[in-house]
């Protein structure tokens, strides 16, 4: 019987044992997690900064043009405003529309001849779905109108992109009426 | 005789090999696994103060806002959960001031009395700007000690040291990983420009990472939750670039001419997806941090975005208008074959792959809103998780539990998670308004 005791007395200790392992305090240092202490300035980060061209417009200067007739409308939109005429594509499409196609030929006669003119051709989309998506959609915007361009003859050197996607809407609705002025193709004068 | 001698030491084996395991091994108070889970009761005291008295009021109100923001972190990550049921204080019949905070002077048949199966306590004090915490966590009915931890951190931020202690109690009592020290990134455009900020889980302890007042797009998580990727106009041009969260380095990671947009680290976080344009289409890249060798995954006329890897990093899912309208297709990397993922819908956008691999969630609009879906990427099931808004930008919780999303009314979008299957919406507020594109880090610890 002794032995059995002896046994159980054993038993009953390792199981004290594993009970006390649980309410062992483990001390946790919650101090010096680097991420907390985010130290973030990337207007500090000027090397990346000067690698890049920086577009510069003079919005001082009033720019002479080779109108396409005395006091066309295009050549006094481009004096007034530093840009040719913008198209409007539909929701989540980037090809051209017919009767934009007009407005395009006018921007492309006037180019060639103003062949001293280079310009930006700016991809936009509405506010639906998501940014990244959205400034694909801008890019393939921008992309399918400089090449609609191309094809009637301006070089397409002359002719840059970007897609500022939803970003930067013409008007601030969210309608739409908002949305069809903000689904567009715009010309910038870049010199 | 021999018969006599054996029989009770077979007995004490098979004590033994019944009792080991379930003293060696914690209980499971919550089983996550069970198809309906009934809410733990627990209680949370108010935490006791045991530092050096107050020696005036700006004292006094340092010592109660800490232990608001400690016990207000804590109850408010309890509750998060859904998994307990959290007694009210009014109903607590021992005063917090008795500091009964050993197992053997607590009263447990009071607790009892107030269906509290589990109760928190906890004492703190300061010294200077270091706050020091010990909590504990006790099983009512067995009136046992479960958890005790003691946490040192700055008064600066006492939520994170109940975040920490919120992890081990959910860890303890479900034996799954707890969230409640993850973060978020997402953008907001309050100071008039879109800018990357990061905040805890719950939208508080907000920072802002970018300030160059350009436009700053797609913040997505490095693996190891210490870099950051975005895409950021701040040279003129969509460019994806790279910034250490804990050094403040920031460098390029493509600036390709056309749109560098949408970069997503592998999982083993040395490649980044992303999408390019130069002078084609936008299409799906891959491009190796260390060789800066650039793989094309896609080419075709149309879009091709949002990419989000499998967690075995073995295939991808993107975003592709080929079939005339944006649907989901996955890339089968060993195969090099795409699946249409999607066929429903007008437009289905980011999609974001489930931490356990089978399941995409992503958005969809069939006429004009948005709303959150699911799909399972081993059947044809989908379902609808949320019904009612313009819901977008979903990313699941670390644990695969939650899905944090934006959700916009007229042009004003707000940060929301719910819970997997749509259900216990929760709006986060972080207090900087205009909210989008929110993205769950990894487990930070």
């Amino acid at each position: 019987m002794n032995k059995y005791l002896k046994f159980l007395s054993v038993f009953v200790l390792c199981l004290a044992l594993v009970a006390c392992k649980g309410k062992t305090l483990l001390k946790e240092d919650v101090s010096g997690q680097g991420s907390e202490e985010v130290v973030v300035d990337d207007g500090m980060v000027g090397e990346d900064f000067m690698e890049e061209d920086v577009v510069e417009e003079d919005a001082g200067k009033k720019a002479e043009y080779a109108e396409l007739e005395p006091g066309d409308a295009l050549t006094k939109r481009a004096v007034d405003t530093g840009e040719l005429y913008t198209v409007h594509f539909d929701y989540d499409r980037y090809n051209i529309r017919d009767e934009d196609k007009d407005l395009l030929r006018k921007n492309a006669q006037w180019l060639k001849l103003n062949p001293g003119v280079n310009v930006l051709i700016e991809g936009h989309a509405d506010e639906r779905g998501e940014n990244e998506y959205n400034l694909a959609l801008g890019e393939k915007r921008a992309k399918s109108v400089k090449s609609f361009l191309n094809s009637l003859g301006v070089d397409s050197g002359r002719l840059s992109t970007i897609s500022y996607g939803e970003e930067m809407p013409m008007d601030n609705g969210h309608g739409e009426e908002a949305w069809s002025k903000n689904r567009r193709a715009a010309f910038m004068i870049r010199d | 005789m021999i018969k006599q001698k054996l029989s009770p030491i077979y007995f004490i084996l098979f004590f033994l090999v019944l009792l080991a395991p379930a003293t060696l091994q914690a209980k499971v108070y919550i089983d996550l696994e069970a198809p309906s889970i009934r809410q733990l009761p627990i209680a949370v005291q108010d935490f006791l103060y045991t530092g050096s008295p107050a020696r005036n009021p700006e004292e006094e109100r340092l010592i109660s806002s800490i232990r608001a923001e400690l016990v207000d972190a804590l109850t408010s990550d309890i509750e998060f959960t859904r998994l307990f049921k959290v007694i009210p204080k009014e109903a607590f019949i021992e005063d917090p001031a008795e500091d009964r905070f050993a197992g053997k002077e607590i009263n447990f048949r009071e607790w009892r009395m107030i269906g509290a199966d589990t109760l928190v306590k906890g004492r703190f004090q300061i010294q200077g700007d270091r706050l020091t915490l010990d909590v504990r966590l006790f099983d009512c009915l067995r009136e046992r000690l479960i958890l005790g931890k003691r946490y040192i951190g700055s008064i600066s931020n006492p939520r994170k040291l109940s975040h920490y202690f919120a992890d081990k109690l959910y860890e303890e009592l479900t034996g799954r990983k707890g969230i409640f020290t993850t973060k978020m990134l997402f953008i907001s455009n309050a100071t008039g420009n879109k800018e990357v900020y990061a905040s805890d889980y719950d939208g508080k302890n907000v920072v802002r990472l970018t300030r160059n007042g350009s436009i700053n797009l797609s913040p997505q998580w490095s693996p190891d939750g210490k870099k950051m990727l975005y895409t950021s106009y701040k040279n003129g041009w969509a460019n994806i670039y790279m910034l250490d969260l804990r050094t403040g380095r920031d460098t390029v990671v493509s600036k390709k001419e056309g749109i560098n947009i949408g970069g997503r680290f592998s999982p083993d976080g040395k490649r980044v997806a992303l999408t390019l344009s130069e002078e084609k289409s936008p299409e799906l890249y891959i491009l190796d941090l260390d060789s800066r060798d650039l793989t094309r995954l896609t080419d075709n006329y149309g879009i091709d975005v949002s990419p989000t890897w499998s967690p075995d990093g073995k295939k991808m899912a993107y975003v592709s208008d080929i079939s005339g309208n944006p649907h989901i297709f996955v890339l089968d990397f060993p195969t090099g074959k795409t699946r249409r993922l999607t066929y429903k819908g007008k437009y289905n956008s980011s999609p974001a792959w489930s931490p356990d691999g089978d399941k995409i969630t992503f958005a969809r609009s069939n006429t004009g809103a948005f709303n959150i879906w699911v799909a399972s990427t081993n059947s044809d099931k989908e379902a609808q998780l949320t019904f009612e808004g313009n819901n977008i930008s979903p990313s699941w919780s670390p644990d695969g539990r939650y899905i944090v999303f934006s959700s916009t009314v007229r042009g004003v979008s707000s940060i929301y998670i719910m819970q997997a299957d749509g259900t216990g919406l929760l709006k986060v507020t972080t207090g900087v308004g205009n909210e989008t594109t929110p993205v769950w880090s990894p487990f930070l610890y």
